[in-house]
């Protein structure tokens, strides 16, 4: 299917229509080979056919230009517009804690006033114990610790909840110091074993779930 | 897919849901690209409502109101008088 291409007709069109040639939409068109061919014809040979084919050729190309930047647009300004709507809902509808307090000293909130429990202040104040046990958050490790003999949780304590030295402590119980560091670091390697072994446990068990 | 397809598909999405599917499959990675202006937790949300909104816009799309070759031709040239 082959037309002869009359480049007198082109030309002529070309010059009737300059203001059409000017238009981004149509040089951008034209830059397409395809069309371009799709338009030399039609301008060459302007039966019905091939005009209503250069129609829809730049339908086509007209409609994904407009039709994209359309949807780009509509989701870029409706995803701006819908953390505009959270956040309004957010500051009608304040939770208890968030609520500003009407205080006359700058802005504050009722979580601002809330107790610090972390907070070394609140903690030295009110934990005060003499037993290691007591002061252990993690019940693995409160477990390694009750199994250890009474004499290496008595330097456990001494060293870690008093702060006390080897020799201090070998002072205090009236035994070499040798034996204290010996007692001392047996009680930590076997605090190590209980802890690790633990862990393997979970690892192993972990693994068998992930297999399931 | 190809470009050419995107008009006949937004056309046909009009009745047929596959169409509307696979046009909404076009703009997956603008609208993955979208959630990014919100915090995570919202995502599945903002993508939700996204999804509520462009399929309304692809159903209500007038295609007949792209101007054609000619139209532009009409509307770019001034009438000559002969």
């Amino acid at each position: 299917m082959s037309f002869k291409i009359d480049k007198e007709k082109i030309k002529k069109f070309e010059e009737e229509n300059f203001e059409l040639f000017q238009n981004n939409l149509i040089i951008s068109f034209l830059k397409n080979p395809v069309n371009k061919d799709v338009y030399w014809q039609a301008i060459s040979n302007p039966t019905p056919e091939n005009k209503y084919k250069l129609d829809c050729l730049f339908k086509n190309f007209y409609f994904n230009i407009r039709f994209i930047s359309h949807i780009s647009t509509t989701l870029k300004y409706n995803s701006i517009n819908y953390d505009k709507r959270l956040r309004l809902l957010q500051n009608r509808f304040l939770t208890t804690l968030d609520a500003p307090i009407n205080s006359e000293e700058g802005e504050e909130s009722f979580v601002d006033l809330l107790i610090d429990l972390e907070s070394s202040a609140y903690s030295t104040n009110l934990s005060f114990s003499d037993d290691i046990s007591e002061q252990v958050v993690n019940p693995k490790l409160y477990e390694a610790l009750n199994s250890l003999t009474d004499k290496q949780r008595e330097i456990i304590n001494l060293a870690y909840v008093k702060g006390y030295s080897d020799t201090e402590i070998a002072l205090l119980l009236d035994k070499s110091q040798q034996a204290v560091s010996k007692t001392h670091k047996k009680a930590l390697n076997k605090l190590l074993n209980l802890l690790s072994v633990e862990k393997e446990k979970q690892n192993k068990d972990r693994k068998e779930i992930y297999n399931c | 897919m190809n470009n050419n397809k995107l008009i006949f598909l937004v056309e046909s999405s009009k009745h047929d849901n596959m169409a509307l599917l696979a046009v909404l499959k076009y703009f997956e990675p603008k609208l993955k690209s979208c959630l990014y202006q919100t915090q995570p937790f919202n995502r599945e949300d903002l993508r939700q409502d996204l999804l509520i909104k462009l399929i309304n816009t692809i159903k209500e799309y007038d295609i007949h109101s792209i101007p054609g070759f000619w139209d532009m031709k009409n509307r770019l040239v001034p009438r000559k008088i002969n």
